[in-house]
């Protein structure tokens, strides 16, 4: 019964700990609201029971739960078999956990998180991972902030993928306001999940244990940016805690962003040198770690899903192509691309003809060979040999 | 009998003929004048007792009628003053036989000193005396040079009222102002695309818009030189014909901006307002109705810098002009056509920050996309060339050639447009690749197959939209013109494709 899992989590003054030593014994909240206060006493000590005595109302659990209809509002209690088992293995693991949108049974799950103010550089690692990871049929995980966590989300979902988010306030609430339209994306296709009643405003205690939801719930965790003080940091240090594998982005050792990540690295983290590298070690030794609890079989199977068609692989599937068929001006071309470069400063290799470099240049970066942005022209990453 | 003094009324940019008719009538010493008349009209009476009184004249003390005919139409401006004062004097004695009065017509404000001061709007009713068939025009003396751009016409001017009546007496002999009477004609342009050094690849699409007539957006950082390329671009607009060069001087010549200059304005006019200025300063309006930014920048560029800071309803209002090409300011009693034939270039920074694209651009996609969006689709939808504005790095602006000259690019401009005025020859509306109506586009766009291929591979990579795909064709078909292939060839077509930076970095934002 929803009323009593409510009723179990809105007790004031006893905390998940408490609430799933309660479970443990008695197995359902049903019984625990059922249970004498000498029963309670005996488990918990005299302090639960006596809170337990007083609080036996179960209006506001009631109320709760009209609310939680009214918003469209799902309950995930740990009874349920889509509560992954890995997940539980948080001492302090939420007893019940609010979403809203679907939660498939727990697949293969890696969580990507990174700093609110990436660099280009950033986004781009994160897309990169993430619509792979979607094309892999990977759940991609993440906190939907600003930056790194709205991109990861992004470029799955726009990759056809499935993905989960934690908030750090209520389901209801949509912070930061300008991830709305994000929101609803992620609800249809994949689920906003937090720990936190409807209406609760997002605060600054309530992220830390937000982002220990987020590596609970995966089985790997890609930091791609993070300072030297952040919130991906600290999903970091709980991933570790919780014995996830933890990658992290390599970057300048000057560049303020990837301070933390370069240090990451520098303790033991992975280097992410492509999405490919999140499979690199062995599968098994990975799930091992991940699953603290129980010996539930990991489930690579989903590892082979087929990566969906989608315009955004063109490039990918053009590679073979480019590197057989480069012209010798195409290749000249691309040996000045070791950084971008002005259309101008190309203009000699077309004997000053513009007309005919913008002929070769839009060619190429259909064929996936180069990109363009505005006035300047660099290496496309089909060149960038995996493994 | 009531005497006639030839005058005239403006309207939009052109000037109607006017009969100031006075009558003494018996009565009560008054003086009303009607025919619709604004306050500045209406006010002619103490100006008019006044002047009159200080060159001693009488003012007859009757009871005096002056009718603006036609009077059905509403009238404005000061400028009726001098054939007023024309008409109450000569009815009390005569100052012309009636003949050579019906063929004379004046202009000119009177001072309560009886000084003639300049009026606007000179050249529209000098081209308006020579129409309708007046063969001398009286005007004050600083509007002299402006009244002589029309040649057919003797013109003369005078400081006073004293002088006028002088002449037409024939007790003073008409003596030349000192300075020079010849209409000066402006001098070169003081700038030129040579010295714009290191944007070869921008340039390519500069010199498509103009020839094309596509309007043009520049993003770009703040500094990266977009306004030292606005400012160039009406140099290589095709050179004007006299016709252009008389529209444009009358519209400056309403709006009071020629008497500092007094001559035929000879270049394609640059205006660039400022993102604060007002809906009628930019549009036009006010009492009088006068031309906005938009009808000063007609046959010329009209540049708004920093476009995403412009006020949502100035930038929709632009829209109908952009379509029409003239522009109509409706007033209460009144409406008032302009026209507004311009080239519109736009710059705005790309993001927030204003760097975005490079490394320490910290804004996100949202901010990014949600900042652009300040400029609204149906402004967005009339500019087909958007593109990006690299700074170019002081190192290799040592070692960039120098750029070719105004003069070099206004030729491959006029190469395409002579094209294009041969191709649009039947139609009335359509004069440039950019105005191409549907039906036009399906006539005269036709692509070689690679060029197809390329267009096709494109939008399956960008996701377009369907009104893209129109923008891409015409542009395309301007990159032809510019080599003179009647077909488009695939160079065209990628040339094309690279036009719009904006359009394409929408794709790979990540945004819902
Ligand atoms: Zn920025």
């Amino acid at each position: 019964m929803k009323v009593y899992w409510l009723w179990l989590a809105g007790l004031n003054g006893i905390g998940p700990v408490t609430q799933r030593k309660l479970l443990e014994a008695l197995e359902t909240p049903e019984r625990i609201y059922l249970a004498s206060a000498a029963e309670i006493s005996q488990i918990a000590g005299r302090a639960v029971a006596a809170i337990l005595t007083a609080s036996r109302s179960l209006d506001s659990a009631k109320r709760q739960e009209e609310a939680l209809d009214r918003l469209g509002i799902r309950l995930l209690t740990t009874d349920d078999p889509l509560y992954p088992e890995q997940a539980k293995c948080l001492s302090n693991a939420p007893v019940i956990l609010y979403y809203r949108g679907r939660i498939r049974p727990k697949g293969q799950s890696i969580g990507i998180v990174g700093s609110r103010r990436c660099t280009p550089y950033g986004k781009q690692v994160a897309v990169e991972a993430a619509t792979y990871l979607a094309e892999q049929g990977v759940t991609v995980i993440s906190g939907m902030a600003k930056g790194i966590d709205s991109y990861a989300h992004t470029a799955c979902l726009k990759a056809g993928g499935y993905t989960l988010a934690f908030l750090g306030n209520g389901v209801d609430v949509c912070y930061p306001a300008e991830h709305r339209g994000l929101m609803e994306e992620i609800i249809h296709h994949g689920a906003v999940i937090s720990e936190y009643p409807p209406y609760t405003r997002p605060r600054q205690e309530y992220f830390p244990i937000r982002n220990a939801l987020i590596s609970a719930w995966s089985d790997k965790v890609l930091i791609v940016e993070a300072a030297e003080k952040s919130g991906a940091l600290i999903t970091a240090q709980k991933a570790i805690e919780q014995g996830r594998e933890v990658f992290s982005v390599p970057n300048s050792i000057y560049a303020k962003e990837s301070a933390g990540t370069n240090k990451l690295l520098s303790v033991g983290a992975k280097a992410y040198l492509g999405p490919e590298f999140l499979f690199a070690s062995d599968p098994a030794q990975t799930a091992d770690a991940a699953d603290c609890t129980s010996p539930v079989k990991p489930r690579h199977a989903r590892h082979t899903k087929k990566p969906s068609k989608k315009p955004s692989s063109i490039a990918k599937n053009n590679t073979g192509l480019a590197t057989l068929v480069l012209t010798p001006l195409e290749q000249r071309i691309l040996s000045r691309l070791t950084q971008p470069l002005s259309l101008s400063s190309l203009l000699d290799l077309t004997d000053g003809d513009m007309q005919s470099l913008l002929d070769w240049i839009c060619t190429m970066e259909l064929e996936g060979k180069l990109k363009v942005k505005g006035q300047m022209v660099e290496a496309g990453s089909w060149g960038r040999t995996p493994k | 009998m009531a005497t006639v003094v030839n005058a005239f009324a403006l309207s939009g940019v052109s000037a109607y003929p006017v009969a100031v008719e006075t009558v003494l009538l018996h009565g009560q010493p008054s003086i009303s004048i009607v025919g619709l008349g604004d306050t500045a009209v209406k006010e002619a009476a103490h100006r008019l007792q006044a002047a009159l009184t200080h060159s001693s004249y009488d003012f007859p003390k009757l009871k005096i009628v002056i009718n603006l005919a036609p009077s059905g139409v509403k009238k404005s401006g000061s400028h009726f003053d001098l054939a007023m004062a024309i008409g109450l004097i000569s009815s009390g004695e005569v100052l012309l036989p009636p003949e050579e009065l019906a063929q004379t017509a004046f202009l000119g404000e009177l001072s309560l000193n009886a000084e003639l001061k300049p009026v606007n709007g000179v050249l529209p009713m000098a081209m308006c005396a020579r129409d309708s068939g007046i063969r001398r025009l009286i005007v004050p003396v600083d509007n002299l040079a402006e009244a002589r751009l029309v040649r057919e016409l003797e013109v003369f001017g005078f400081g006073t009222l004293r002088e006028v009546v002088d002449f037409l007496l024939g007790t003073l002999e008409y003596a030349p102002p000192d300075r020079s009477l010849e209409p000066a004609y402006s001098a070169l342009p003081a700038v030129d695309f040579a010295d714009v050094q290191g944007q070869e690849g921008l340039l390519e699409y500069v010199i498509a818009a103009v020839a094309g007539g596509h309007n043009f957006l520049m993003l770009g950082s703040p500094g990266c030189g977009k306004s030292m390329i606005a400012k160039r671009i009406p140099t290589i607009m095709p050179k004007l014909t006299e016709e252009e060069a008389l529209e444009i001087t009358k519209i400056y010549s309403v709006t009071g901006l020629l008497r500092q200059q007094n001559r035929l304005i000879t270049e394609r006019p640059f205006r660039s307002p400022h993102h604060n200025a007002s809906l009628n300063a930019l549009i036009g309006g006010g009492s009088p109705v006068v031309p906005g930014e938009i009808s000063l920048a007609h046959n010329g560029v009209l540049f708004l810098d920093e476009i995403a800071e412009f006020e949502r309803k100035a930038l929709d209002a632009l829209r109908q002009p952009l379509e029409d090409k003239v522009v109509t300011v409706s007033r209460v009693k009144s409406t008032s056509t302009f026209p507004a034939n311009f080239m519109l270039v736009a710059a705005m920074n790309p993001c927030p920050c204003g760097y975005h694209g490079q490394p320490k651009c910290r804004c996100t996609d949202y901010e990014v996309v949600k900042y652009r969006q300040k400029l609204s689709g149906p402004i967005l939808d009339r500019i087909d060339v958007q593109k990006y504005v690299q700074p170019v790095p002081f190192l290799s602006l040592a070692s960039a050639r120098k750029g070719p000259s105004s003069l070099e690019l206004r030729e491959r401009v006029q190469y395409a447009r002579d094209i294009q005025t041969k191709r649009f020859v039947r139609s009335t509306e359509v004069s440039a690749n950019a105005q191409m109506t549907e039906a036009m586009i399906k006539e005269f766009c036709q692509l070689e197959p690679d060029a197809l291929r390329l267009l096709q591979l494109s939008f399956e990579r960008f996701q377009y939209s369907a009104r893209t795909h129109n923008k891409f064709l015409k542009i395309a078909r301007t990159f032809a013109d510019l080599e003179g292939s009647p077909q488009i060839r695939k160079k065209d077509m990628a040339a094309a494709l690279m036009a719009r930076d904006m359009d394409k970095e929408h794709t790979g934002m990540m945004v819902f």
